[in-house]
């Protein structure tokens, strides 16, 4: 069965065509959305900004197009992936189509649409969410851990920097489409056929082995603090998800029974190509109450980590997760969802007996908190720590002490 | 009439509802959707707006006073249910309605149901429930306030609608908030958050055994008579202010325009005005490389609607003459029927898009209801219906300085 993969991808190359995957997902809606994947993120960037910038771009090619039609353009940059989404009514599925072709065929950047894309592009103001911190905590001073880019940084990019990276990432080889909603395949089929030469594809960015940081801080205005939990190995990730939801879960929940009523408590996995970080969050209304939250937080889960979970607690988790899953289920384009989510790390359902063994050992070296709360806090908490990042608003790290 | 229209609009509604009213009052919206989760939308007519003067930020407590449980369950009962089931509640105030939006499993309908009746029909606020909770409210408002976003924009609707209930934010004040007692909290639940006020819509799988759940569950719910406002008149002439502001970052330009008991038409009519605004701003900013952000916001409330142009710069000045060539423009010769085509399919894809999406369809559809005062088929036909003279006739009846606000805000860091 290999080797007839791998005759039927010689095949492909020997007749110009490189392995692509378009997948047409049919449904009875009167919209339909071309998404463009790619595994390209801001860790394979070689210059900050180049992602948004390839994105702005074709917005700004396409403006008139995009009007007339009544379209929405949706992108997203991870740390490893990315992707370019195009939302219009079912009847203009020629724009849809020219839009996501040019984006992946088209090499050239003319200089007026350029000069649009970096003028609407200096007038956004790119902010991670606090809960996207965990990369720069893990990575710092890395490709995983790049700020997001400022006005200044995509006047230093050149067309032939654009160009570059467009032929490493947005090649017919590398790209996953995914054609979603009412069409037609025929007509679309014919529009979206990338004829592409063998390219050779330079293997993406890894995450590097650095001494993460225990702490950041981040200013901002409503005081939290979030633990970060690392997974490597995609084994892991489903074990971590029962950990944070038995930590956040009421009445047994220690953090929600410690944290109540100050404050409220969330908890999520970022999932990653290579790397996959899972986070619980406190939120609290005063500062006054954030230091003995972090110690209290701190032994909540030492606890947790040494105490086995029991079958009642693994099957109410259990129950819901399940809710979660029909939730996510019951959203409009699916296969956008799912075609993302095949990209990144996989996540397999995982037993008791798995669960226990995995947070057994889990390592404490992988997890690290941040911060967030006003200058005068923060400048006290840096005293306290030992190693300890200040992080900026974008991300960038404004210094670090190791004591 | 004649239909301007270079694409026929396709105006009938996706999916199929079902709406009534039980005797007491209540009006309810099912829709039929074959997916494994419910998602419960309801509206209670009980926002900032209704608050009597003093006790700014009532609604926002009573709504959290919500979850203070009931004869049969505990204070937060119904969060970590749903919680539970992996579910979720999410409660927002506005100037004239309160909005609880929960999803849950469709197997656990019967129970969250029983969880939202039993908080309308007897809500039981102990005294050290409430203390505690007007307490974290207060400080988290005081936290909220400090956002230069929430200021601005409080600081707009006070001269946007002086010497009106809408010129209160629903966040309300922290000082009046904490002086507001339980006994006013209670009766503010009870004449406002009932039967006769509420509007449910319920987006899931739905099999006659759910509407019998929901007609068991509701109909013997007592109600009782309340009567609103009928109208909100705003009497103040247009404004034209420049003001210091303490701790403000940058400066702050905002033009707005408010209308009085608004048409569905001219709803929708600002609504097509406010994307073609954005698509002139753009153009005009790329050209003119303006500094700073600009934002369209543009509000319905039940007595009236607003647009506003929002511009956070340094550099003032340009973003005024670019507004004011842009108005000029807009004034003095109608829009290309083709420009006036590409708004109104965005305006389609924008409906058409929420509409395919559960989690927020129940939301838009009770706001066209209620505050649209039309349903997505009427927006969609008014929207084709507006012609280039029609557009061109409404914008000089609604950009006429009696309904402008202008006003500049300059950071005062003494």
């Amino acid at each position: 069965m290999e080797s007839l993969r791998k005759l039927s991808l010689m095949l492909l190359f020997a007749t110009g065509l490189s392995p692509q995957i378009i997948k047409f997902l049919p449904q009875k809606i009167p919209l339909l959305s071309i998404s463009v994947i790619s595994p390209c993120g801001r860790a394979d960037e070689d210059k900050p900004g180049l992602l948004e910038e390839i994105f702005a771009y074709e917005e700004s090619k396409w403006k008139d197009a995009l009007f007339s039609s009544g379209a929405r353009v949706e992108t997203g940059v991870g740390a490893d992936f990315s992707y370019f989404r195009i939302i219009v009514l079912k009847n203009f599925w020629q724009t849809a189509a020219d839009v996501a072709s040019s984006l992946v065929k088209d090499r050239n950047f003319d200089s007026r649409s350029l000069v649009e894309a970096r003028a609407l592009l200096g007038l956004k103001a790119f902010r991670p969410a606090p809960e996207d911190f965990g990369v720069f905590l893990f990575y710092p001073l890395s490709n995983y851990a790049k700020p997001f880019p400022d006005p200044e940084d995509f006047n230093r990019i050149s067309t032939s920097d654009l160009r570059r990276f467009k032929e490493k990432c947005f090649v017919p080889g590398r790209v996953r489409v995914v054609v979603e909603g009412g069409f037609i395949k025929h007509i679309l089929k014919t529009r979206l056929s990338f004829r592409k030469g063998i390219t050779p594809l330079p293997s993406l960015s890894e995450p590097p082995d650095r001494t993460p940081l225990k702490v950041g801080l981040l200013p901002s205005r409503q005081p939290f603090v979030i633990w970060f939990f690392k997974v490597i190995d995609a084994e892991d990730l489903c074990p971590l998800k029962y950990f944070l939801a038995s930590l956040a879960m009421e009445p047994q929940g220690l953090m929600r029974s410690v944290f109540y009523p100050y404050g409220t408590v969330s908890w999520g996995l970022k999932k990653g190509r290579k790397v996959s970080i899972g986070w619980i969050r406190v939120s609290t209304t005063s500062e006054k109450e954030l230091l003995s939250m972090i110690s209290t937080g701190n032994r909540a889960i030492a606890g947790k980590l040494r105490v086995r979970m029991d079958k009642r607690e693994f099957l109410r988790i259990q129950k819901q997760l399940k809710g979660k899953r029909a939730y996510l289920e019951s959203l409009p384009w699916p296969g956008f969802r799912r075609e993302r989510e095949s990209l990144l790390m996989e996540e397999r359902s995982c037993s008791l007996a798995q669960i226990n063994s995995s947070l057994s050992d889990y390592p404490t070296r992988n997890i690290s908190v941040l911060v967030g709360g006003s200058q005068e806090l923060l400048q006290a908490l840096v005293r306290k720590f030992s190693s300890i990042g200040v992080f900026g608003p974008r991300g960038r790290l404004l210094y670090q002490v190791s004591r | 009439m004649k239909r301007y229209l270079l694409l026929p609009l396709v105006v009938s509604s996706l999916f199929a509802l079902e709406t009534f009213r039980l005797p007491n009052g209540m009006k309810v919206i099912l829709i039929d959707r074959k997916i494994p989760s419910v998602f419960l939308t309801v509206f209670y007519r009980a926002g900032s707006s209704l608050e009597p003067e003093g006790e700014g930020g009532l609604s926002y407590l009573v709504s959290m006073m919500s979850f203070a449980g009931t004869r049969k369950s505990s204070p937060w009962e119904q969060v970590f249910f749903l919680e539970k089931v992996g579910g979720g509640i999410d409660v927002k105030v506005g100037k004239d309605f309160v909005v609880f939006k929960s999803h849950f499993p469709k197997e656990e309908f019967p129970l969250a149901l029983w969880y939202e009746h039993e908080r309308m029909k007897s809500l039981r606020i102990s005294e050290d429930f409430f203390v505690k909770q007007r307490k974290r409210l207060s400080l988290q408002v005081k936290t909220n306030l400090m956002d230069e976003d929430i200021r601005v924009e409080g600081l707009i609707d006070s001269f946007l609608y002086s010497d009106s209930p809408y010129s209160r934010i629903p966040l309300g004040n922290p000082e009046e908030l904490e002086k507001i007692p339980l006994e006013h909290v209670r009766k503010f639940h009870r004449k406002f958050f009932q039967p006769r006020t509420a509007l449910m819509v319920v987006v899931g799988d739905m099999r006659s055994r759910e509407k019998e759940i929901i007609l068991k569950m509701f109909s013997p719910a007592k109600s009782r008579q309340v009567i609103f406002p009928e109208k909100i008149g705003f009497q103040t002439r247009g404004v034209d202010r420049k003001i210091l502001v303490k701790g403000l970052s940058q400066k702050v330009y905002a033009l707005c325009y408010r209308i009085s008991s608004p048409t569905c038409s001219r709803r929708v009519f600002l609504e097509l005005v406010s994307l073609y605004l954005q698509r002139s701003l753009r153009e005009r900013r790329l050209k003119g490389r303006m500094t700073g952000s600009v934002e369209v916001r543009i509000r319905h409330f039940l007595y009236s609607s607003s647009l506003c142009i929002i511009v956070k710069s340094r550099d003032l000045a340009a973003w005024e003459a670019s507004l004011q060539r842009i108005f000029s423009h807009l004034k003095a010769s109608p829009p290309r029927k083709s420009v006036l085509s590409g708004l109104r399919l965005s305006l389609l894809r924008s409906l058409r898009e929420k509409e395919i999406d559960p989690s927020r369809w129940g939301e838009v559809l009770g706001w066209y209801k209620l505050v649209f005062g039309c349903g997505q088929e009427e927006v969609l036909a008014t929207a084709s219906s507006i012609s280039p003279p029609v557009f061109w006739e409404n914008v000089r009846k609604v950009f006429y300085p009696f309904n402008r606000v202008r006003l500049v805000l300059l950071p005062w860091n003494r």
